[in-house]
């Protein structure tokens, strides 16, 4: 497997995540409110992200990584806040994971891994994350 | 049960403790015409651009003014990473229209967003461009803040 693969099934394992947290958000908030209808979008985006994902790592002739069957959370989502504060580590980590991409990536899959470092960090701050000179690259 | 987001290829090399420059001078024999050394001098100037258009950009706005300084410094610190220091910007007078000053910067900070992606897309390097997209990322949140700052100045201006 090639950095590049390696890359993108690290993305992939970060969206699998990403959807099952968003999942737990949205069922936890108070329904029909903008906060939930806030989190049903973030789990469709990074669905949509996810099946993108598993086309072109197929499409390369790699197996896609699987879904774990649960995760474990960082946090519980007792309250809103909370839900908040979750929503905000998954658009870190995965804005971190996007990254990485974007350094191995070849010219066909890079596009894809900088638009999702892009989508990620705006969303990041839809849930009150505050802005950062350089999302998703830790500072040594 | 696996931790949510482990951080698979978060290994910690992620971390840009060197500047761009210098790990392109340790690590290749890339030649001044390079194309990544045009991209990192085109963005070097583009960065600039932004600090001195921040600075140009008080608003007379204690809270307004925070805000800005800290959207500047991060045009400071993606220089620092480029291997530059910012050049003397001093904050001039208040814009006489903070609204239309705003503006100005969102439009500037979409720009780099454009800009940003097509650099992290043309260059040769990896670690230049995961950089790029990374500003490109910040600038995107920037536009939003700015349109944040936009919109709260014009609930307190407007009439009641």
């Amino acid at each position: 497997m090639t950095p590049e693969h390696r890359a993108l099934q690290g993305m992939l394992a970060g969206e699998h995540a990403a959807v099952y947290a968003y999942a737990v958000i949205g069922g936890r908030l108070a329904p029909q409110t903008a906060l939930q209808r806030q989190a049903r979008e973030a789990y469709a985006a990074h669905r949509d992200r996810r099946d993108a994902l598993v086309a072109l790592l197929r499409a390369t002739g790699i197996e896609p990584v699987a879904a774990e069957p649960a995760y474990d959370l960082p946090t519980g989502v007792d309250n809103a806040e909370q839900g908040r504060q979750l929503a905000r580590i998954v658009e870190d980590r995965c804005s971190v994971l996007y990254a990485t991409a974007v350094a191995a990536a070849s010219e066909r899959s890079r596009g894809f891994a900088v638009d999702a470092l892009i989508d990620a960090a705006r969303r990041g701050l839809t849930w009150g994350a505050e802005p950062v000179a350089l999302p998703g690259v830790r500072r040594g | 049960v696996l931790t949510v987001g482990v951080c698979a290829g978060c290994t910690g090399d992620d971390s840009p403790s060197r500047t761009v420059r210098e790990s392109r001078t340790a690590t290749s024999s890339a030649p001044p015409d390079d194309p990544d050394t045009h991209l990192i001098a085109t963005v070097v100037a583009d960065e600039q651009r932004l600090v001195r258009a921040y600075a140009a950009s008080t608003v007379g706005r204690a809270q307004i003014d925070a805000a800005l300084s800290v959207l500047a410094d991060h045009h400071r610190s993606r220089l620092r990473i480029l291997g530059e220091r910012a050049a003397d910007a001093r904050p001039t007078r208040p814009a006489s229209s903070p609204a239309a000053a705003l503006g100005r910067l969102g439009r500037l900070e979409a720009g780099v967003v454009e800009r940003r992606r097509r650099g992290a897309l043309a260059a040769r390097s990896g670690d230049l461009a995961r950089i790029l997209a990374a500003m490109a990322a910040g600038s995107a949140q920037h536009v939003v803040v700015l349109a944040e700052l936009a919109d709260g100045l014009r609930s307190v201006e407007r009439p009641r």
